[in-house]
């Protein structure tokens, strides 16, 4: 559906042997700066197009 | 649309935010499962299709659910649901059904395995019903692509959601 690659790994085919270790939720968010994302779309400077909120 | 949304609170749950990349939702989901003393849980989905394929997913990891979308016959769903409530199974994974918001106490976690799109959606999946809320912990997958919807959720129904902390306290979530 919208555009998405139909033949790309979706999360439900999941390789039982990446279960064995728990989800790092630390590193995780690590990788998201909520803030600066949350600046970036008030700020409408991403690029993206969409509804003003 | 206006009253509905009214009557449902988020006073009492604890909403927190897990950021994964969508192929990772399913391990994300099975750590959780390992970690949080459920009571019952609704995990919801952004399609039926979604629906039926992490229903057997969660299945296949040994964990036992229910499922449930808008494609099924009304009274199956109902029967269903039924016997969610009267206990006969640990987890339920539905589309957006609850027009209502979910009333279930013995629910004590709701996980958004899709990030919902709508702030009414949110507050449908999330929100009790009742003056007073209900205790409980809902726990958002959020991928970067969802991060409009994250802002625009917390901008209109006025809340905040947290980063998941590394032990999430007992007494947010279990009687």
């Amino acid at each position: 559906k919208s555009g998405r690659n139909r033949n790309a790994p979706d999360c439900f085919n999941i390789d039982q042997s990446e279960l064995d270790e728990d989800f790092d939720f630390e590193k995780n968010l690590a990788l998201f700066d909520k803030q600066a994302v949350f600046d970036e779309v008030y700020s409408g400077s991403d690029g993206e197009v969409r509804t003003p909120l | 649309e206006i009253n509905l949304m009214e009557e449902l609170t988020l006073k009492g749950v604890s909403q927190f935010y897990a950021y994964v990349e969508e192929k990772k939702k399913v391990h994300c989901l099975n750590t959780l499962f390992s970690k949080l003393q459920i009571n019952q849980s609704i995990i919801f989905c952004n399609s039926t299709h979604r629906v039926e394929l992490l229903a057997k997913k969660i299945t296949e990891l040994g964990y036992s659910c229910f499922y449930i979308h808008a494609r099924m016959k009304q009274e199956y769903r109902n029967r269903v649901f039924h016997d969610f409530r009267q206990g006969m199974c640990r987890n339920l994974v539905c589309s957006d059904l609850f027009t209502r918001g979910i009333d279930i106490q013995a629910v004590n976690v709701v996980i958004n395995f899709d990030f919902p799109k709508m702030p009414e959606t949110y507050l449908h999946r999330i929100g009790r019903s009742g003056r007073y809320g209900h205790l409980g912990l809902a726990i958002n997958l959020i991928t970067y692509d969802d991060r409009f919807s994250l802002a625009r959720i917390e901008e209109e129904l006025k809340t905040d959601i947290k980063p998941i902390p590394p032990v999430i306290d007992k007494s947010l979530y279990v009687a």
